[in-house]
């Protein structure tokens, strides 16, 4: 086990080295306060009006699974298991001590990490800047919730990146094949709305059912377990060609 | 090696049976969703009907604008009849609309003279109401996204079912909660809201002296709760339909407010309704032009 929490810390550490984690992560602290401070502005130049105050921190999190959380996870996957096979910086890896399967478990977590840690630090500066301008606070068990039911769908994209990057050795081309099926599943539920309940992309705003009311728990199983079943079968699938890749 | 290949095998495996029963149950799910798109279009498609509407519209617990609406439509005869009343708390004001033989007719009851229009506003040429598009829907499902998994349906012994979409909070759409603060926002200026209620046919346009006092929301506006209700009949068509929106604000004194809309509808007589005719015999006529009459969708 001290292996793979060896090799995290070396994916962690290596992944934060990069401008994109970074980049990545000032977004989140950065975006929620510009929008305040550009609706405040506008409703005091303009008297127009969002109603960003209340819903702002969910309106947030809704932008980040949509877009910005899976291109940040569709490039890292893609630089860490193709960019490092192209780099022939993989070998490096699998040279320390640790078995294959634990070297991609620690990439996965490192990963998992970073999402979650973007989440957090949207959370956390959405919540306060929507207190700053007068957002009742009363939402906030709530969208807390919702942030932390959002790590579900994430996941679950997340590792269906790492999945996809498996089949391509250079990162550039398996980033395109992930945004490129990203974008299509996207637009999936446009043509085919029966099928989009099958599709694990379809599930970003999977924390709406979380909060307020509540889904019933029936529902909230099943959608569950389909993502987690995405969970399962991306992760053994990757793992499995991972550990037989020829470097 | 060949071990790890079977474990590795035997997990997607089981991921894969998963998937599919939870998929399974997750699309039968949706169907409290479908359940209320079907009797929606089944609503709209029937070639005539009677509808009865009340509405209010409250300021913390306080009936600020009440109305009832009654319409009979028939859309194989082109013909419907409406009377509509708004009470603002102290006066009563009754709106009567026929359509008959390709003419509107419009009585208020603040005169005796039945104003004539010749041209049907342009939203009713089909005969039947304006359907929504095949792609505007498929775009606003897609929009609704998951919300869609939360609408749930109960059916019940006697085969009427029971749609419910309550959406609270977080759950509202940022889209709903930005429009839903405007028009809030927009409420409390007498001006934007008469001409709101001219359009929906309630007041005679033009009637400037009819004002409602409605707080002037300035700050802290929220849509807090969207709730929506339907019965849906044996016939598969709304038996009912009922919506309550509530959104809190505060206006520019600081004073917290809470605006309730609620509307309840119903629906009755699928195929089986004649509209009232009114006789112009004898009576005072006015003709009057019709001017763009086009804005929005007109249901039913």
């Amino acid at each position: 086990m001290h292996s793979l929490y060896a090799n995290l810390l070396n994916e962690t550490e290596k992944l934060w080295r990069q401008r994109r984690t970074k980049g990545f992560l000032l977004l989140a602290l950065i975006l929620p306060v510009v929008t305040v401070l550009l609706s405040s502005l506008l409703k005091m130049r303009a008297g127009m009006l969002f109603g960003l105050e209340g819903s702002l921190p969910v309106a947030m999190l809704h932008l980040f699974t949509f877009a910005i959380i899976p291109l940040y996870m569709a490039a890292t996957a893609a630089h860490s298991f193709s960019g490092e096979v192209a780099a022939r910086t993989m070998k490096l890896v699998l040279l320390r001590p640790v078995t294959r399967a634990r070297a991609y478990a620690s990439k996965v977590i490192a990963i998992a990490v970073f999402a979650a840690i973007c989440l957090g630090v949207l959370w956390i500066a959405s919540t306060v800047s929507a207190w700053a301008v007068g957002g009742p606070a009363g939402g906030m068990p709530d969208s807390l919730k919702a942030y932390a039911a959002s790590f579900v769908p994430m996941m679950a994209i997340g590792l269906v990146c790492v999945f996809i990057a498996q089949l391509f050795s250079s990162g550039t081309s398996a980033l395109m094949a992930i945004v490129l099926i990203y974008a299509a599943a996207k637009a999936l539920p446009l043509l085919l709305p029966q099928w989009s309940a099958w599709s694990v992309f379809s599930y970003t705003r999977w924390d709406v059912l979380w909060t307020g009311s509540g889904a019933p728990a029936g529902t909230l199983l099943n959608t569950f377990l389909l993502q987690l079943s995405y969970i399962i079968m991306a992760y053994a699938a990757g793992l499995m060609m991972f550990a037989r890749k020829q470097l | 090696m060949r071990k790890k290949w079977l474990s590795a095998g035997a997990v997607v495996g089981l991921g894969a049976v998963m998937l599919f029963a939870s998929g399974y149950s997750v699309m039968a799910n949706t169907s409290g969703y479908e359940a209320y798109k079907s009797a929606f279009t089944h609503t709209q498609g029937a070639d005539s009907m009677a509808s009865h509407v009340v509405w209010s519209l409250s300021d913390n617990g306080t009936k600020m604008l009440s109305g009832t609406a009654d319409m009979k439509v028939n859309h194989v005869k082109q013909a419907m009849s409406m009377t509509a009343a708004v009470d603002d708390g102290t006066r009563t004001h009754t709106m009567q609309t026929y359509r008959q033989d390709g003419k509107m007719i419009l009585k208020s009851s603040d005169s005796e003279v039945y104003r004539v229009m010749d041209q049907v506003p342009q939203w009713q040429h089909d005969g039947k109401a304006a359907q929504m598009p095949q792609a505007a829907e498929q775009v606003i499902e897609a929009l609704m996204g998951n919300i869609k998994d939360l609408a749930t349906v109960e059916t019940g012994s006697d085969g009427t079912k029971e749609a419910e979409l309550h959406l609270s909070g977080s759950q509202i759409p940022a889209v709903v909660n930005a429009v839903g603060s405007l028009i809030a926002s927009k409420a409390g200026s007498a001006d934007g809201w008469s001409h709101g209620a001219a359009v929906q046919g309630h007041l005679p346009a033009g009637s400037s002296d009819w004002k409602v006092d409605l707080p002037k929301l300035t700050e802290e506006i929220k849509v807090e709760q969207v709730d929506l209700d339907a019965k849906i009949g044996k016939n598969d068509a709304l038996a009912n339909q009922s919506a309550e929106i509530r959104v809190s604000g505060k206006d520019a004194a600081g004073a917290a407010h809470v605006l309730t809309f609620q509307l309840k509808a119903d629906f009755s007589g699928y195929n089986a309704t004649t509209p009232d005719r009114v006789d112009l015999a004898g009576k005072q006529t006015e003709q009057v032009e019709n001017h763009g009459d086009r804005k929005g969708w007109k249901h039913h």
